[in-house]
C-alpha cells in the first residue's frame, strides 16, 4: 500500500483550467488571488517531490494528476504587477522578458525572475510596506552610504519577519532569520533580532542629531555590550542551546550588568529549560529579575523573557528594552 | 474579493511585470541571453566564467533553489536577503516613514 499524500485541490485545478481554456480563445487573462498563488506554489513543490519517487509510477490517477499539473506550469505563464497576480494562458510573456533583457528597457524598468516555490515570498517582500520610525531613518541616512545599505536591507528584512510572526507564519519567519544570518553573519542576526525586541531601535533613535562617526562608534560599543542578550530559536540544536548556557553562566562569571533571554514560539521551552538550569546551578544574587511569559501579537503566540540586571548599564539597557 | 477572475489582457498591457518561471523555463531562459549551465549546475556567462552571486560565489541553479534575477543588469541573488540589498540599492524598495 502507498502512502502519498496529493494536497492538491483538483476542483480548483479543474477551474482553472476550465477558465484558462476559455481566455485562450477569447485573449483574456486571469487574475488570481494572494491565497491561490500560494496554493500553486505548493502544487508545483508537490509535484516535484513526487516525480522524484519511484512507487509513483505504479498508480495511474497519481501519475495522470502530475501530467496534467506539469502541463499546467508548462503552458501558461505567472506575472505579478505591483502586488497583484495573473496567469496568462501562453508563454508571451517569457518572450516579452528575453527581448527587454536584450534591450535597453530592462535598464529602465528593472524586473525579477524568479521560480514558481520563492516568487510569492519574493514578491510579498517587495510589494508590502515596511514601516520605519522617522527619527530612526534620520540617523541611518546619516551613517556612510556602505553601511546605510546594510542596515536599510536589515531593517527592511527584520520588519518583513516580523509581519510574518504576527500573521503565524512563523517558518516563514524563521527562513527569513537564517538569510539574514546567511549574508550578514552573526552580526545580522544580532541587529535583526535586538531590532524586533526594541532594544536596537531605541539605540537608534537616541542617536538622533550626533555625526556620523560617533554614531558607529556608540553602534560598535553597544553591539559589544549586547552580547550577553540571548535569542532562543525553535530549530536551535542542543550543542546551541548548550553554547548559550555557558555564554549566559560566563555573564554573571563576568559580573555582566545586563543579562537577557528572549524566546518566542516554540523556543519558549528551550528558554524556559536554559532559565531554569541557570537559576539552579548558580544562585544568582545581587540582579535584579524582570520576567515575561505572555501571548504577544495577533496571534496570541507566547513570548519568554527573563532578564537579570543591575547597576547604570543593566538599567539603561531595560530602558531600551521597555517601550 | 473573488479568487479567480477573467481581466482583460488590456489591465496588464504594458505594464511592468515580475514573472515567474519554471526550472524549465529558467535554463529555457538563461540559454537564450547566451548562458550556458554546466553538468554540477553552475551557470556560466558567454565567455564560459561563473555567474557569481552577491556574496561572490558561483550559483548553482540545481541548489540555489532561491535564485531571483534582478533585470535589467542582470544581477544574480541567491536568497530574500541578497534580494533585499540589491533593491535597496537600486532603490527599489520603499519604506513608510511614520
Amino acid at each position: 500500500m502507498l502512502n502519498i499524500n496529493i494536497n492538491i485541490d483538483l476542483k480548483l485545478l479543474e477551474k482553472l483550467l476550465e477558465v484558462l481554456g476559455g481566455c485562450r480563445k477569447s485573449n483574456d487573462i486571469v487574475y488570481i488571488d494572494e491565497e491561490t498563488i500560494r496554493l500553486l506554489k505548493e502544487w508545483y513543490e508537490t509535484v516535484r517531490e513526487l516525480k522524484k519517487r519511484e512507487d509513483v509510477e505504479r498508480v495511474e490517477d497519481i501519475k495522470k494528476i502530475i501530467e496534467v499539473v506539469e502541463r499546467f506550469f508548462q503552458e501558461n505563464s505567472f506575472i505579478c504587477i505591483e502586488g497583484k497576480w495573473y496567469i496568462i494562458p501562453n508563454k508571451k510573456p517569457l518572450e516579452e522578458v528575453i527581448e527587454k533583457i536584450k534591450s535597453v528597457e530592462s535598464l529602465k524598468k528593472p524586473f525579477l525572475i524568479t521560480s514558481i516555490e520563492f516568487g510569492f515570498l519574493t514578491e510579498e517582500f517587495k510589494d508590502r510596506s515596511k514601516e520605519v520610525e522617522k527619527d530612526i531613518m534620520d540617523v541611518v541616512l546619516s551613517l556612510q552610504s556602505h553601511i546605510q545599505v546594510k542596515y536599510k536591507s536589515l531593517i527592511s528584512l527584520t520588519v518583513h519577519a516580523e509581519q510574518l510572526y504576527n500573521e503565524d507564519r512563523v517558518n516563514d519567519a524563521e527562513a527569513i532569520k537564517k538569510r539574514i544570518k546567511t549574508v550578514y553573519g552573526d552580526f545580522g542576526l544580532m541587529f535583526c533580532n535586538l531590532y524586533q525586541r526594541n532594544y536596537l531601535k531605541k539605540f537608534l533613535k537616541s542617536m538622533k542629531g550626533k555625526d556620523s562617526v560617533t554614531i558607529e562608534k556608540e553602534i560598535n560599543s553597544f553591539f559589544e555590550d549586547a552580547r550577553r542578550i540571548f535569542f532562543i530559536h525553535s530549530d536551535m540544536s542542543l550543542e546551541d542551546l548548550e553554547s548559550i548556557e555557558n555564554q549566559i553562566k560566563l555573564a554573571f562569571n563576568d559580573n555582566c550588568e545586563y543579562v537577557a533571554i528572549h524566546s518566542l514560539g516554540g523556543a519558549t521551552v528551550f528558554a524556559e529549560m536554559i532559565v531554569k538550569k541557570i537559576e539552579e546551578k548558580l544562585h544568582i544574587s545581587g540582579y535584579n529579575r524582570r520576567k515575561i511569559d505572555e501571548a504577544k501579537g495577533e496571534r496570541n503566540i507566547r513570548d519568554f523573557t527573563v532578564i537579570w540586571y543591575k547597576g547604570k548599564k543593566g538599567e539603561y539597557f531595560l530602558h531600551l528594552f521597555d517601550c | 474579493m473573488e479568487k479567480i477572475k477573467v481581466v482583460s489582457y488590456n489591465e496588464v498591457k504594458g505594464k511592468n511585470f515580475d514573472i515567474l518561471v519554471t526550472l524549465e523555463d529558467l535554463e529555457e531562459l538563461l540559454k537564450r541571453l547566451g548562458y550556458k549551465i554546466d553538468e554540477t549546475g553552475v551557470i556560466l556567462d558567454s565567455n564560459g566564467k561563473p555567474v557569481k552571486g552577491v556574496d561572490g560565489r558561483e550559483i548553482n541553479i540545481k541548489e540555489d533553489k532561491e535564485l531571483t534575477i534582478v533585470a535589467g543588469s542582470l544581477i544574480f541573488t541567491r536568497n530574500i536577503a541578497e534580494l533585499s540589498e540589491i533593491l535597496i540599492r537600486k532603490g527599489l524598495l520603499q519604506f513608510q516613514i511614520k
